[in-house]
């Protein structure tokens, strides 16, 4: 969870402007796939997740007839883990970036509109859950309310509505010193309808960016709780307790471990290169 | 320097409060009683009262909070249910575990990071650079747990090189604490070398875009020795000022590092509280962790300050 | 895990009263010494063992867990000792005799001492049977002491005890953890204290003790069995995830494991450099689903049934253990003379169980140890086939167990693998009474209290078999516990660790092993 939403990791200096590269539409092309495979997983599942179907056999390896990537240890379809957990890992990333976002731009919205001491509050308390790392604030938080799908989305939320905060906050301000803001104000228009109208359109671009670096970051987030068993709750699968279940046959039968794994990795390496791209295009 | 400090550490102030606070009330407003919870439903209504008073329960919270927080200034961190250990005891024994991992891997990261930026700037979208890229990315894009999980695969399992577990203390051991401690560090540092590396290098060429930079150029300086000379300091301060927040997620990563290699710090303590519902320890490890925090953030800022004094100004004046 | 809970000893409980009616000869006879197997060991080298759970306490008067166990056992010894055909041996006591039905008087071993320095004599003995016995002692095992009227040291080196009324079981107790010997000169010191700085006569001494890292024990040079141990030091560490705890084995970070868990049998018996082996059958080994009987809606019996029928054994055993054990229908392993041939096999029914459950939804928390999430899971499933949703709340062994004591749940998935008396009473009396020691459902029935505590006074082998075969069918009517299977009496080391035998209760005895080579 390294340099979780506060670091620029593309940071800006490239050949700047223009469209995106190649890699960078393969990554686009990447990331659509497994987004479609999110979407549309439970669909192409052959079996329920977490159906256990001992009569077929446990531990089978890729090709088996029935099951085209496998089975696990309990005898349930890899193929239909797999396609499930991506739906469940990114939902749990979305979901939190989502909430994440508009906590953001609660808090830093308010602190950027309003100033003065209502900004010194929010900002300190944004300042102090900085204060925690990613992980231990969520292990506090799954310890506060037991571990459970939603609580790793609240938990990774919250890791996350600091940076959003700050983001908003500084973009208001900046959109708040321009001409036409300043005009409107001066007839009379009120602080909501000049935050919707005039500060909101302006500051998506630079949003969107930090979203998409956020995203990154949920997904090895969720990983990794999931995986400590603070995350998603088994038989649920998740990418990252399909990781923790199946280290322990690792070797007799890798495919538990490898498979997720390298959905963790094209998942996160595709956003990154493309919220580069994303960045670059937009020279945020 | 030290109106600076001071001013820093005045800041640093309501943020602990505010940390401390939420940390708190998150363990201690939940629903049902914790007497109740630490004893079973076999305690009787007594037993329960007076775990309740030993706990102090019946307090108001923030009465509770308060002398919580003093105990936490005074060094008390409570003690655990079950042990009766004192907090603090674990926490002496686990954070220099937790720190040395920490610090490890940030060094690691800095000195694997900027060799590399070095290289791919001398020719920006040269072929080195097009492969420290590539390698950036992927050891970013892999958790650190995976890795951790992976080199035990290979260095411990497959080659039977390096522990897979265990914690030898440097003080008694050195090379040993090295071979303990060289996969857990190498897989939280390589995700940092990435975010480094790029920073780095996003550093050295805008350094070499300067105009000075170009004249120097065209005067026929070579660019390896232009690079060393004038770029290296700009992309020291960049890294550094990345490094602090860097510092902040080792420090978070050595939860998921120390249970996969089993070494005794705090992150493995706050698992194993976990498990063993010890909430109170929970709270006061958590607690370390943010003063962990705040103390590396106000070492970073000092860092950056030394280097660039003009930043002095900009961080007192603009910290929000 | 429960009955992770140690105790010796043999099938010769009866001995006590055998002995009696036999007009008190020599009852293990001063024969050899229980080291005579010829010091073929290698002096030296540190062995380090690795534990599913830290122990609790060193104290070996409280109950202190599987892993617990395995560590006082090597600071301690017993009166006496039961060997693998379950005949008790001498152990501290050299020899016994039995001059009636209520009394045992007890010869003690000459020149042995405390690791403190204090003389082991009959003074000590007193001193702690009396501690145990203290009403005010909390200690585990006061039930099992309860029969004893009183404790006096006739000479420096003989102890007679007399009891209340005849108990089969008296020696068996004697050779486990009630009978493991402390100082009585550090106990008075630091009552408190006395289970993080346990002073014994065993082989080892403890040198560092840090909990939930890893406690260090080194060699007694003044051990009373000439030439032992081997080692010079062990160390114990507690690696909660089983995963993590058998790579540690496999890649040699530990040198031996308490347990290998069900799922990860496979990857061991596989391993290069390791070696895997099965003991002999256990004298209790179940693993097992406890239902609280105080958290509706399993104060109904017919959920609890219902429960027990939809579990498919066959399956757990076959698929998630590998075949290392066989379905359980009793909590007592087959190996025992107390198990009841005539209970038939529990039949996995998931349609039988949703009739019995009568068209309810029942919504259910069970709560697991690392050691079982696999066999859990497949659990689950089958509830979910019978109309039982449950959700899996997984916690440490330490939490576990003290749920388990404090009735803090609905069900869980627990186990007892060996660390029980030889003698039957240990495992029914302990899972059945009202008072037993391994009971975390609190209940009994007024019969199954009676037969217990008869079976407790009867000398005749027959008789006693005859009583506890009525317990366990009154106990399956009863369904408190359903058992799931009887796992393999397992444990895994390194190749270069030499004299390991798996004993019949799965406590390590680590006074006779030695590492080869370097």
């Amino acid at each position: 969870m390294a340099g979780l939403a506060e670091v620029p990791v593309g940071a800006a200096v490239r050949s700047s402007g223009g469209a995106l590269r190649t890699v960078e539409w393969l990554a686009a092309g990447a990331f659509g796939l497994i987004v479609l495979l999110a979407i549309l997983g439970p669909l192409l599942a052959p079996y329920p997740p977490e159906e256990q179907r001992f009569a077929d056999g446990v531990l089978l390896g890729p090709g088996s007839p029935g099951h085209l990537l496998g089975t696990d240890q309990l005898a349930r379809d890899l193929l239909s883990r797999l396609l499930v957990g991506t739906r469940v890992s990114l939902g749990v990333a979305l979901a939190a970036v989502v909430l994440g976002l508009g906590l953001g731009l609660l808090i830093g919205g308010i602190a950027g509109m309003r100033g003065g001491w209502v900004d010194a509050v929010l900002m300190r308390a944004m300042d102090a859950l900085l204060a925690f790392p990613a992980l231990v604030l969520a292990l506090v938080i799954a310890a506060a309310l037991g571990p459970s799908l939603r609580t790793t989305v609240l938990a990774i939320s919250i890791v996350m509505a600091p940076g959003f905060a700050r983001l908003v906050r500084s973009l208001t301000l900046r959109e708040r010193a321009r001409d036409y803001v300043a005009a409107a104000r001066a007839s009379g228009a009120s602080a909501g309808r000049i935050a919707r109208v005039h500060i909101l359109p302006n500051i998506w671009a630079p949003l969107g960016a930090q979203a998409a670096l956020a995203f990154g970051h949920a997904i090895p987030a969720e990983a990794a709780l999931s995986f400590l068993g603070l995350g998603v709750q088994l038989p649920d699968p998740s990418w990252g307790n399909m990781i923790s279940e199946g280290y322990a046959y690792l070797s007799l039968s890798p495919w538990g471990v490898v498979l997720p794994s390298i959905m963790i990795v094209c998942t996160v390496a595709s956003i990154s290169i493309l919220a580069d791209g994303v960045r670059r295009a937009l020279e945020v | 320097m030290t109106r600076y400090v001071l001013r820093r550490l005045a800041q640093m102030l309501p943020v602990f409060l505010l940390a401390s606070l939420a940390l708190f009330l998150a363990l201690n407003l939940l629903p049902g009683d914790p007497a109740r919870r630490l004893l079973g439903n076999r305690a009787s209504p007594e037993q329960v009262a007076v775990v309740r008073d030993r706990l102090g329960l019946d307090e108001p919270v923030m009465t509770r909070y308060a002398s919580w927080l003093a105990g936490v200034v005074r060094g008390d961190l409570g003690a655990s249910f079950g042990s009766a250990t004192p907090v603090r005891e674990m926490v002496a024994r686990a954070l220099p575990v937790t720190l040395l991992l920490a610090s490890a891997a940030l060094v690691v990261a800095l000195v694997l990071a900027i060799p590399a930026a070095l290289v791919s700037v001398t020719r920006p979208g040269g072929l080195v650079d097009g492969l420290l890229t590539v390698v950036s990315v992927v050891s970013t894009s892999v958790p650190t747990f995976v890795w951790g999980l992976s080199f035990i695969l290979v260095f411990a399992l497959a080659l039977r090189v390096l522990p897979s577990s265990g914690y030898v203390s440097p003080v008694a051991d050195p090379l040993g604490a090295a071979r303990s401690l060289a996969l857990p560090v190498l897989a939280m540092a390589l995700p940092s070398v990435g975010v480094m590396a790029r920073v780095a290098r996003a550093a050295m060429l805008e350094t070499m875009q300067e105009p000075a930079m170009q004249f120097a150029r065209a005067k026929g300086l070579s660019p390896s020795r232009l690079l060393l000379v004038h770029a290296l300091k700009p992309a020291s301060v960049a890294v550094v000022s990345v490094a602090g927040v860097e510092f902040a997620y080792l420090l978070g990563d050595t939860v998921v590092v120390e249970w996969v290699f089993s070494l005794p710090g705090l992150g493995k303590l706050l698992i194993d509280s976990f498990l063993q519902r010890e909430y109170f320890v929970i709270q006061g490890v958590a607690v370390v962790f943010t003063i962990a925090v705040l103390f590396s953030s106000l070492a970073t800022d000092l860092v950056n300050a030394s280097i660039d004094p003009r930043l002095q100004e900009r961080l007192v004046g603009g910290a929000g | 895990m429960i009955g992770r809970i140690r105790w010796v000893a043999a099938i010769a409980a009866v001995v006590l009263v055998a002995g009696a009616c036999g007009g008190g000869g020599e009852g293990g006879g001063a024969t050899t010494s229980p080291t005579a197997t010829g010091a073929v060991g290698q002096r030296g080298g540190e062995l380090v063992v690795g534990l599913d759970s830290d122990a609790t306490t060193l104290d070996p008067a409280v109950d202190s867990g599987y892993a617990g166990t395995q560590i006082t056992a090597q600071i301690f010894d017993t009166l006496l000792t039961v060997g693998d055909d379950g005949q008790i041996q001498p152990g501290l006591a050299e020899s016994w005799e039995q001059p009636d039905a209520t009394t045992l008087v007890l010869h003690l071993r000459e020149g042995v001492t405390f690791h403190d320095g204090t003389p082991f004599d009959a003074d000590a003995v007193v001193y702690n049977l009396d501690r145990i016995r203290d009403p005010n002692s909390g200690s585990t095992w006061q039930g099992d002491l309860a029969p004893i009227d009183s404790v006096t040291a006739t000479d420096p080196l003989t102890v007679e005890i007399t009891l209340q009324r005849p108990y089969a079981p008296l020696l068996a107790v004697l050779a486990d953890q009630p009978g493991m010997m402390i100082s009585p000169t550090a106990h008075r010191a630091d009552p408190e204290g006395f289970g993080d700085a346990p002073v014994g006569t065993g082989p080892f001494v403890l040198e560092e003790r840090i909990p939930d890292e890893r406690t260090t024990l080194v060699r007694n040079e003044d051990y009373w069995q000439e030439g032992l141990p081997y080692l010079d030091r062990v160390v114990f560490r507690p690696i909660p995830d089983p995963t993590t705890k058998i790579t540690d084995l496999l890649s040699g970070a530990v040198d031996i494991v308490d347990y290998v868990p069900p799922q990860l049998i496979e990857r061991v018996r596989q391993a290069p450099g390791v070696v895997y082996d099965v003991g002999p059958e256990n004298y209790a080994a179940a693993v097992y689903v406890p239902m609280n009987p105080d958290a509706p809606p399993l104060d109904d019996p017919d959920v609890r049934r219902a429960i027990s029928m939809a579990i498919d054994r066959r399956t757990i055993v076959d698929q998630v253990a590998f075949g290392a054990g066989v379905p359980a229908n009793q909590m007592i392993a087959p190996s025992s003379w107390a198990y009841n041939p005539d209970l038939p096999q529990i039949a996995y029914d998931p349609e039988g169980a949703r009739e019995l459950l009568g068209g309810r939804t029942i919504r259910l928390e069970m709560q697991v140890p690392p050691t079982y999430v696999q066999v859990a899971q497949v659990i689950q499933q089958n509830l979910a086939a019978a109309g039982i949703e449950a959700t899996i709340e997984r916690m440490d062994w330490g939490t576990l167990i003290d749920n388990y004591y404090a009735k803090n749940y609905q069900i869980q998935v627990q186990d007892i693998l060996g660390l029980t008396r030889s003698d039957p009473d240990g495992v029914l009396y302990g899972f059945f009474a009202k008072d037993g020691s391994l009971n975390g459902t609190g209940y009994t029935t007024p019969e199954i209290q009676r037969l217990l505590e008869q079976a407790r006074t009867e000398t005749d082998q027959a008789t006693r078999a005859g009583l506890y075969h009525r317990v366990l069918e009154l106990a399956d009517a009863e369904a408190l516990y359903a058992p799931v299977y009887h796992p393999a009496n397992n444990r895994a080391w390194t190749e270069d660790l030499q004299g390991v035998e798996i004993k019949p209760d799965s406590v390590m005895d680590l006074a006779t092993v030695w590492l080869q080579g370097g």
